[in-house]
């Protein structure tokens, strides 16, 4: 499958050309010329790392990127400056960026920032992938398990016995591919999953 | 006071005045100075990744040659535009007389706004041009006038710091009345609350950072010129600077040469 990169700058000779070098390196891109463009036909889901343009008309990329932290999935997200501003370098990898790079950018720094995007994707994917073999009961348990709850508490909860959910719980993990209950916390996190006894 | 006292009066006042507009241009061109690292650097920016996808594609067994050919056109327009902003930035580091020639107005007008284009995208400022004079013609040094109308842009875009990044709106309007040719700029900002004589008195600033001789400085290019500048509020809010100059007639004999 091809890795898609979504390319979101105002200016259109510097836009055509990184869009003909990830091309060129094998991405499906897809550009928009502004961030409220590419929000507007955002996928329901992160299916490519977002390469965005930091000061934009309209909305800008730290705007954008609030929008979008607050989106169902996790976008990986490279930002392109200008001019190297701490300040906004500082707040947008709190935000989770990959990175943040300064224009003119060489196409090593960008393909190898471009390329950790993607790989968040493949990996995004393949936890949905995962947790969408769970069963109905093997969800609700996992809500369980990440709230903290004692097997015991669950399975008086559930009406039935402990070793029924010890059973659906070692499924749960072996279907995630994770081993610690720290991981699946993490891991649930990354999904949207909430505990029990919590506004999902 | 004898005729050579006076003219010497005279050459001193002019001499000054150069060296006045000269320090204005160079205060312009500190306050422009992210602007033009930008509009130098974004070309720059272009050409680098033109050049690399270029070398990608030359590395695969058959590269697609329209697709080169359209990137080395890229690569050269990239070139272009860096080129005319660093001739520009010559013109106005240039210390010297002012060079009368004729000017379109229209073309003056919709220069500057192409160069001020990226400052105003990044301050989030949406231009409009309402050119209204074609052909019209005044007789002036250019880069002085540019810079009379970059600074005007300027103080525009201070003025609409105060409104919404989506409405902030510039309009640059011009037209000719008679034997006078007029340009306005127009902004929905917060307006003028000093009077007109105030703003245009040297050292009047109500920026933290800033000399207060920007409209001091136009408005002695503008005299200088033989034109007038003026302000008003928008009834609908924010501010209205007008320009008046005389319309260049060309020579009898140049009409007749046609």
């Amino acid at each position: 499958m091809t890795d898609k990169v979504y390319l979101v700058d105002d200016e259109p000779d510097l836009r055509r050309a990184l869009e003909r070098l990830l091309q060129a390196e094998g991405f499906k891109v897809e550009s928009h010329a502004s961030a409220l463009d590419f929000l507007a036909r955002l996928p329901a889901e992160a299916d490519g790392c977002v390469v965005m343009d930091l000061a934009m008309s309209g909305l800008d990329g730290l705007e954008a990127q609030q929008r979008l932290v607050t989106a169902a999935t996790r976008w990986p997200i490279v930002f392109l400056t200008g001019h190297g501003d701490i300040r906004s370098s500082v707040q947008a990898m709190k935000a989770g960026a990959i990175d943040f790079l300064t224009k003119p950018v060489k196409a090593g720094e960008l393909l190898a920032a471009v390329r950790a995007g993607a790989a968040q994707v493949r990996e995004a994917a393949e936890l949905r992938q995962r947790f969408a073999s769970l069963t109905p009961r093997e969800r609700e348990i996992m809500r369980h398990v990440i709230a903290g709850r004692l097997n015991k508490m669950i399975a008086m909860d559930l009406g039935t016995t402990e070793q029924t959910i010890k059973v659906h719980r070692s499924r749960v993990m072996e279907k995630l591919g994770i081993r610690s209950v720290a991981a699946l916390v993490s891991v649930a996190q990354r999904l949207g999953v909430t505990p029990t006894g919590t506004a999902s | 006071m004898d005729i050579s006292a006076r003219k010497q009066a005279e050459d001193e006042r002019a001499l000054q005045r150069v060296e006045l507009e000269h320090l204005a241009r160079l205060n312009t061109l500190a306050e422009l100075s992210g602007t033009l690292a930008h509009e130098i650097n974004q070309p720059l920016a272009t050409i680098m990744s033109n050049t690399e996808a270029a070398q990608r594609l030359l590395a695969s067994p058959r590269p697609d040659l329209d697709e080169l050919r359209s990137i080395m056109a890229d690569i050269l327009a990239a070139d272009e535009r860096a080129d005319a902003v660093v001739k520009r930035l010559r013109a106005m580091l240039r210390r010297g007389p002012a060079m009368r020639e004729p000017l379109e107005l229209d073309a003056l007008v919709a220069g500057v706004l192409d160069f001020m284009a990226g400052e105003l995208r990044r301050r989030g400022v949406a231009p409009r041009i309402e050119l209204g004079a074609p052909g019209a013609r005044l007789w002036g040094d250019r880069v002085s006038l540019e810079q009379v109308l970059i600074n005007l842009i300027n103080n525009a875009c201070d003025a609409l710091a105060v409104r919404d990044a989506g409405m902030r709106r510039l309009v640059l309007r011009t037209r000719q009345e008679g034997a006078e040719l007029c340009v306005e700029v127009c902004d929905n900002g917060a307006g003028l609350k000093a009077g007109a004589e105030e703003i245009f008195a040297p050292f009047f600033t109500t920026k933290t950072e800033g000399l207060g001789m920007g409209l001091a400085i136009s408005r002695s290019i503008v005299q200088a010129h033989e034109g007038r500048i003026s302000v008003r509020n928008d009834p609908a809010g924010g501010a209205v600077f007008e320009l008046r100059f005389p319309a260049h007639r060309p020579a009898q004999g140049a009409v007749e040469a046609r």
